[in-house]
């Protein structure tokens, strides 16, 4: 099966930091994969290369077939990419039904305004925000930015679909509903690649794993493979971890 | 109750040079000028968000665009057409240039572009006069007609601009525009270009001013570059669109109405200080109605006084 | 009887006509370390600005050995001995981590402040590393390392920490753990805020439920990690 999103020899600078060496993955349509590593090794850098907020100094990137480093946020988005921000990034003066609308209107292509507001509608009701359609996006607690900027990027009818960090500063309960979710749209067809730093997330949740330690790629493979990689504890996981893994597998 | 106050003050403004004397029409006149003006200015600065200081360029190059034409043979109403379309290639130019530049480097790049221009019209005596400006030939007709033939002129450009205003607010650009004005990358990452809307918002904030400009030029039959490309051209439709509420359609028209009315009769006795009071007006907005005077609820002091 | 060290007495507070603390009793002893856990909109960070005074109570009292800071400022509470580690850690980016440190001590004209830095880069060498650094540049555990350091700087009796865990690799979450107990070793108390409960309840000895602005479980946290409607709310098992 053709990868959906393939990344060959990726890499991009700032000034003398690079924040990306060389990666290379692919990402197989329907899967969950997860891309772990300490802060600063370049996930969020990957993200924003993704979409086209950095272009990358080497290296390329194509999506279902067709090449889109060079293109502009806006063209990726409408050829089926979408992303969350990990601090969230609503339209604060607009309504939840008005900022889930604005990526059904001009990322998915809808044909009105009234039509976009339709379909919001049902992509807030299969995250639960249904009841807070018209309250102000800035009113709404943080699981609920969370579940907006969900149903903002599901607007975009992605084929795509990147997660950056949706569960910091969430209970252990909310963590299960956002499971949930995730887990309803790959079911749906979505592919999904998701930055995490909570590991019960990525253990129940990703089919693959991939590790970045100073923008490189230093693991990949399954959950379990790549938390007992030793170079995965050493730069990320810790013993303690490893130790709970080791616990749980007995 | 909103659509029947417009209603009525359309019918009023109809029908004023029907009783009006020359004085009050001209004055009317003005006052739909300045609407135009901030009207424009809204659609860049009131939906998207982008300070622009543009609209002197636009109008003295409307000015001298028509007043040019007019001089090489141009009829009137042709040459203020003029006037809107070079303001408009002008603006759709200036904005590839400026319009990645943000807040306040925007603000300056756009103040800037006056003063520049001011300064290369001064300069290109042979096709603008210079500093000597320009003599603009004088209708033939009687001058209660002339008052009243460029009032309804303005007036049906203000029609024009309001009409755009409108459409604009209500689809897909407007919430394209509004979306950029409350967070641009996510607006990016949604899939609008933002460049393109960026742009158009520009242009749509020129081209009304530049037809403007250059009706201003038949009207008064002198212009001159430090009358039109003056300052405060831009500042004032700024703090009248600041009145009467950014980003609604009819708010601009309500402030420039009250800050005209404002002018006209209280900062005349204040010749010395006249700049200075509006400074402080500016001030007291800011602190008192940072959202216009649209946003207030008049209700609640209706309400109030009721219950008494 | 040791005198009390730390508490905090059916509290009320809120945002404008939002009331968010509907009674809050807490206390800590001297030498503890005390978690609070609770969803989002719970009231756990309204709970630590309002005892650091950057909101009113607008009834109940928060005694800190036994003076009333319920209506205190938060330079006062600060001089009384409990210093805020907010959430999303809050640095003076512009300024270098050993400034940022310095500020932590602003309200001290006592000679140990250079004792009490060398202290904090002795728990966490990273910063020594990385002194004169601007703090905006630090990745977000060293960040969080450099906040918790500045709130010692101020030398207090408690330390409140407010989402310790948050957007943190486990690796860093395991540095930091080990790194409190330090801290509370020298005699430093901590009133920890944190949505990881298998954290909390690792470091602190006692735990309170925070449930739509009221304590509703309390208990050592021995006791709470076995709790059922803990378990179940909280814990996600």
């Amino acid at each position: 099966m053709n990868p959906i999103l393939q990344l060959q020899g990726v890499t991009r600078h700032f000034g003398g930091l690079t924040a990306l060496d060389n990666v290379s993955f692919d990402l197989r349509p329907n899967e969950i994969v997860g891309l772990i590593g300490p802060n600063g090794a370049g996930k969020t850098t990957l993200v924003n290369v993704v979409t086209g907020a950095y272009r990358p100094n080497a290296g390329q990137i194509t999506f279902d077939g067709k090449r889109i480093d060079s293109l502009k946020p806006y063209s990726i988005s409408r050829l089926g990419i979408a992303r969350t921000f990990q601090v969230v990034q609503p339209f604060p003066k607009m309504t939840v039904l008005e900022n889930v609308a604005a990526g059904a209107l001009f990322a998915a292509g809808a044909k009105s305004l009234e039509s976009a507001k339709e379909h919001a509608l049902e992509h807030l009701e299969f995250v639960g925000l249904a009841e807070l359609a018209d309250s102000p996006a800035s009113a709404l607690t943080l699981a609920d930015r969370r579940r907006l900027e969900l149903a903002k990027s599901l607007a975009m009818n992605p084929k795509l679909l990147l997660l950056d960090e949706v569960n910091a500063g969430l209970n252990p309960v909310e963590i299960n509903q956002s499971l949930h979710l995730i887990r309803g749209l790959a079911e749906k067809g979505i592919s999904i690649l998701i930055i995490e730093h909570l590991m019960k997330v990525v253990m129940s949740a990703c089919y693959r794993v991939i590790v970045l330690h100073h923008g490189q790629m230093i693991s990949e493979g399954s959950p379990s493979k790549v938390a007992s990689d030793p170079r995965v504890i050493e730069a990320y996981l810790g013993s303690r971890f490893a130790a709970q893994q080791k616990s749980n597998a007995l | 109750m909103r659509r029947l106050l417009l209603g009525l003050a359309l019918i009023f403004m109809l029908v004023l040079p029907l009783w009006g004397n020359n004085y009050i029409i001209r004055l009317t006149t003005m006052m739909i000028l300045y609407s135009v003006l901030s009207l424009s200015w809204n659609f860049i600065g009131g939906f998207t968000g982008y300070p622009s200081f543009a609209t002197a360029s636009f109008f003295g190059l409307g000015a001298y665009a028509g007043a040019i034409s007019q001089l090489h043979g141009v009829p009137m109403y042709l040459a203020w057409i003029i006037g809107g379309l070079v303001a408009a290639v002008f603006a759709a130019a200036l904005g590839l240039a400026i319009l990645h530049l943000k807040g306040h480097y925007f603000a300056i790049a756009s103040l800037v572009v006056a003063e520049v221009l001011r300064e290369i019209v001064n300069s290109w005596t042979d096709l603008t006069g210079g500093g000597m400006g320009l003599n603009l030939p004088i209708l033939r007709l009687d001058v209660d007609v002339q008052a009243r033939l460029f009032y309804y002129s303005m007036f049906g450009l203000a029609i024009m601009t309001i009409i755009a205003a409108s459409y604009v607010s209500n689809r897909r650009l407007g919430f394209g525009l509004r979306c950029i004005k409350q967070n641009e990358d996510a607006a990016n990452m949604i899939g609008i270009n933002t460049t393109i809307y960026k742009t158009s918002a520009f242009v749509l904030s020129a081209v009304f001013v530049g037809y403007a400009g250059a009706f201003y030029a038949s009207w008064v039959n002198y212009i001159e570059p430090g009358d039109v490309f003056d300052i405060l051209l831009s500042v004032k439709p700024i703090v009248m669109v600041l009145l009467g509420s950014a980003g609604t359609v009819v708010g601009p028209v309500v402030g420039a109405v009250i800050f005209l009315f404002l002018e006209e009769m209280v900062w005349r006795n204040f010749l010395t200080f006249h700049v200075g009071v509006l400074g402080l007006l500016v001030v007291c907005l800011i602190l008192y109605l940072p959202d216009g005077l649209l946003a207030v609820d008049f209700r609640r002091f209706i309400h109030l006084k009721g219950s008494r | 009887m040791t005198k009390e060290f730390f508490r905090v007495e059916n509290v009320e507070a809120g945002y404008g006509d939002v009331q968010v603390l509907w009674g809050v009793n807490i206390d800590a002893q001297e030498g503890e370390i005390i978690c609070i856990i609770g969803s989002n909109g719970a009231g756990k960070s309204t709970l630590l600005r309002c005892i650091s005074g950057v909101i009113p109570a607008q009834s109940g009292r928060i005694l800190m050995r036994g003076v009333d800071l319920s209506s205190a400022t938060p330079d006062q509470v600060l001089a009384s001995g409990i210093a805020h580690v907010p959430e999303g850690r809050r640095l003076f980016s512009g300024m270098s981590v050993k400034n940022n440190l310095l500020m932590g001590a602003y309200l001290r004209r006592d000679k140990r402040i250079r004792k009490d830095l060398d202290f904090v880069f002795n728990i966490f060498p990273i910063l020594a590393k990385r002194m004169e650094q601007d703090a905006g540049t630090l990745s977000g555990g060293e960040q969080q390392m450099c906040a918790i350091a500045r709130g010692i700087m101020s030398r207090p009796a408690l330390l409140m920490i407010d989402e310790l865990s948050l957007g943190l690799a486990p690796l860093v979450i395991e540095k930091l753990t080990k790194a409190l107990l330090d801290v509370n070793r020298s005699d430093i108390s901590i009133l920890l805020v944190e949505q990881d409960v298998m954290t909390a309840f690792e470091l602190a000895c006692r735990g309170f439920v925070l449930e739509s602005g009221r304590v509703t479980i309390n208990g050592l946290t021995s006791d709470l990690v076995n709790d059922k409607t803990v378990r179940e709310a909280y814990m996600g098992i």
